[in-house]
């Protein structure tokens, strides 16, 4: 038995954990759940060994624990499979299965024979078909995963950490997981199962704990007791959900906007219909893979629709690919700026001109320096971009200000569609606000905005609607008094909408 | 002096000064304006190529196909010319053969999905192998040496060698479409960071093939320079350059990672490889002695820079 109780953990001035408790007991399967920010993958971090509590005490068989390293939690038996996979593709299978190499002969070579039969009984119990010899880059990616927990298994864990073990929309998730669990049950293994999907959950769980803002909002309840209705009103809690103040979209209904029909991508949107006005604000909302950030990538060109129509405000072809899409007036603001949306070793005046000076070339065969500083200098004004002048450097910046310098690029660039995606994560509350006041109004000069966020109250109170995406599909539209965070999150865990 | 180069090229400079006030304390004449012009005159055939290298290494490409590709633009020309073709069309032509010969590199590269550095690893032998096979191996001579194109190429031009004109012509066009033109942008855009390149609509392909044909047009260039020099075609001529173009841009300042570079650094790299090539001759180091020595100098000129280049770097961030 594993028990964590009185757990608190800060991270600066914020309060990750505050007296947070989880009791894990042999042979049951217990999920962890709570909203992004709640204190789930902290509390699964000082769970394996990987930050140690502020507060609160780990409790392995009644003996109190605390471990230095992750390595330290295997040794005594709490293992994790997380969703960042950790093995070799070069490897083969039963390499990537004794990372530690520990099954030796005469204390140098590998122990091949040895390796395979102490593999063997684990693999046949998970069902891997494909021989040991098969190198690991071969495999599904389910076939990893079973190797993962098949690595777990050999070194005998008390205790197993499931961190996201399936993404939404794998074909035979359900069938592989509950075998993967059968096996883990009868091994008498206590398992704590973290995921965002809710009714993966109430299938295969068999009782239930629920963070909210650092603190248990349900404690080890019984599945039996529970609805997904109820898990749903657990994570969210009784916060006030009126939709904030909104001005009213003054919308021209015949405008042209965005229009996507049928949009069919194998394996992450089935059939997709979409139509958005300029200058409307439509947020794209569901958990992680249930589509919102594919319609993002087939309205940039990134991923070819093998069915259904995609057509911009200016009219036009479908595009090929990003440079097209960029050409044809689609912006692209990603959650990663650091990789792929900055220069961070240049000033902020190149990174401002990338757009529409360096790629496009719209402003002639020269690049005059001296203009482009000025607009640069007069974008960080716009924006209110903290910096000591054009010439600074982007990687000075702090995360929000690097983002506005996002921001600033593409509005140089004067885009008819604007796609962000996830464009605040990581930034402090005040530099959000401002994020939000340029997203009105990028969508105020008439731009067709598309905004995906984890964090459903930005999609409730920046958005005119938002659709909110399931299994690939448009599950439910909100808009007007049922813009809420609350029926947000309720409609993407796979509550039907009333 | 900062003022007039940037801080890019100041390092180098001072390197380039050192050697040669070095050299000539202990030997005079080599501070011979004829000596120092025979330097710079060697130095240019690789400098030019150096200049398309900085280009290559600013968007973390290579070419390791350079000095292949100017043998065999050099063989081509010198052979048209021995069948009768007139010598300036013969010049164009074999310019047009390395851009050709560089537009096959960058295909490869598109095409296949693999990187410059390997892609270029293969023609360096294909044209090389070509270069040798179309002339049998031999020297192509009987060519018309009385023609002007020998004289003028070959020749001096208000006082200075025509090569040392063109070599500072080329130059001085790349640094211009270097720091002021889109394309000279989007090649060090990509160097800084190819994803946030692509993202912003710039197509990393297109760029890399603008490039290696650009590269492979000046290895054309230097060939012609070179033809017009020695009058007849030498089909072994110009190995190892592509090492000595590499370390001629390193030395100047371009960095390996990419995302920046300097034309001018290159050229004064190449500049410093034939100093100390010269040098190395003065002191009367043994021929079997001068690639080690010449390996050490390269060395010494880098970490120069590296520490002139961190000082810099140091009083800048006081300054911030």
């Amino acid at each position: 038995m594993y028990l964590a109780s009185g757990i608190g953990k800060r991270f600066g001035g914020v309060r990750a954990l505050d007296g947070a408790r989880i009791e894990l007991r042999p042979g049951s399967v217990h999920a962890l759940l709570g909203e992004n920010g709640a204190g789930k993958s902290t509390l699964v971090k000082i769970l394996a060994g990987a930050l140690p509590p502020d507060e609160g005490e780990l409790l392995l068989n009644g003996a109190p624990v605390r471990f230095s390293t992750t390595r330290d939690a295997v040794r005594r038996g709490v293992a994790v499979v997380s969703q960042e996979p950790s093995l070799f593709p070069d490897l083969d299978v039963l390499a990537n299965l004794f990372p530690a190499c520990d099954l030796r002969r005469g204390g140098l070579l590998l122990d091949r024979k040895a390796m395979a039969r102490k593999a063997g009984p684990v693999l046949d119990e998970l069902e891997l078909t494909r021989p040991p010899t098969t190198r690991v880059g071969e495999l599904t990616l389910a076939e990893r995963q079973l190797v993962e927990i098949a690595r777990a298994l050999l070194e005998d864990p008390a205790v197993l950490i499931l961190d996201e073990p399936t993404s939404a929309l794998q074909a035979d998730a359900a069938a592989r997981l509950l075998r993967i669990l059968a096996a883990l049950r009868s091994r008498q293994v206590a398992v704590a199962y973290v995921s965002h999907v809710l009714e993966e959950v109430v299938r295969l769980c068999d009782e239930v704990t629920v963070l909210r803002d650092g603190r248990n909002a349900l404690s080890a309840v019984p599945m039996a007791e529970l609805t997904l209705e109820k898990i749903v009103r657990a994570m969210v809690g009784d916060r006030p959900t009126a939709p904030a103040a909104r001005p009213a979209p003054s919308l021209d209904a015949g405008t042209a906007g965005l229009r996507l029909r049928g949009v069919h991508v194998p394996g992450h949107l089935d059939g997709v219909d979409l139509e958005a006005r300029q200058g409307e604000i439509v947020g794209l909302a569901g958990i992680a893979g249930a589509g919102q950030t594919a319609v993002l990538e087939v309205v940039c060109g990134l991923r070819i629709p093998s069915a259904g129509t995609l057509a911009y405000p200016g009219g036009g072809p479908r595009p090929r690919g990003l440079r097209q899409a960029i050409r044809a007036g689609v912006a692209v603001v990603p959650s990663d700026r650091k990789r792929l949306g900055l220069m961070l070793d240049k000033p902020l005046w190149e990174n401002i001109a990338q757009v529409r000076t360096v790629a496009l070339g719209r402003t002639g065969a020269w690049v005059r320096a001296k203009d482009l500083r000025e607009r640069a200098a007069a974008a960080t004004a716009r924006l209110r971009i903290r910096a000591s002048g054009p010439d600074q450097l982007a990687g000075r910046l702090s995360g929000g200000n690097q983002q506005k310098v996002v921001f600033a690029k593409w509005l140089e660039a004067a885009p008819g569609v604007v796609l962000l995606d996830d464009p605040t994560r990581g930034v402090d509350v005040a530099a959000k606000a401002e994020m939000h006041a340029i997203v009105r109004e990028l969508a105020a000069e008439g731009r067709v905005v598309l905004l995906t966020s984890t964090d459903p109250a930005e999609l409730a109170q920046v958005c005119d609607r938002v659709l909110v995406f399931r299994k690939g599909r448009v599950a439910a539209e909100l808009a007007g008094e049922r813009l809420t965070d609350h029926e947000i999150l309720h409609l993407a865990h796979g509550a039907n909408s009333e | 002096m900062k003022r007039v180069l940037g801080v890019d090229e100041f390092g180098v400079v001072v390197v380039l000064v050192v050697l040669v006030v070095a050299i000539g304390l202990f030997h005079p004449a080599f501070l011979d304006r004829a000596q120092l012009v025979d330097v710079v005159r060697q130095a240019s055939f690789v400098g030019v190529l150096a200049c398309g290298m900085t280009y290559l290494l600013a968007m973390r490409e290579l070419d390791l196909s350079v000095g292949s590709t100017y043998a065999l633009s050099l063989i081509a020309g010198s052979m048209m010319m021995r069948s009768g073709v007139n010598p300036w069309l013969a010049a164009v032509a074999a310019v047009a053969v390395g851009g050709v010969l560089g537009l096959v590199n960058g295909a490869l590269c598109n095409t296949l999905g693999i990187p410059s550095i390997i892609a270029t690893l293969g023609t360096l032998s294909v044209f090389r192998g070509l270069a040798l096979a179309l002339s049998e191996g031999r020297q192509v001579a009987g060519l018309p040496r009385d023609d002007a194109f020998f004289t003028v190429v070959g020749g001096d031009l208000l006082g200075l060698p025509t090569s040392i004109w063109v070599l500072a012509a080329v130059a001085v066009a790349l640094t211009v479409v270097f720091k002021a033109t889109p394309f000279g942008y989007r090649v060090r855009a990509i160097g800084s960071n190819p994803d946030a390149a692509r993202f912003s609509g710039i197509s990393i392909p297109r760029v890399r093939l603008q490039v290696l044909v650009l590269s492979g047009a000046l290895a054309g260039v230097a060939g012609v320079l070179t033809l017009g020099f020695f009058a007849s075609g030498q089909p072994t001529i110009g190995q190892g350059y592509e090492l000595q173009a590499i370390a001629a841009a390193i030395i100047g300042g371009t960095p390996l990672r990419g995302g920046s570079g300097t034309v001018w650094g290159s050229v004064l790299g190449t500049v410093i490889l034939g100093t100390v090539a010269s040098g190395l001759v003065y002191f009367g180091v043994p021929i079997n002695w001068s690639l080690f020595a010449t390996g050490i100098v390269i060395l010494l000129a880098v970490a120069l820079d590296a520490l002139l280049r961190r000082r810099g770097s140091a009083s800048s961030r006081e300054a911030l």
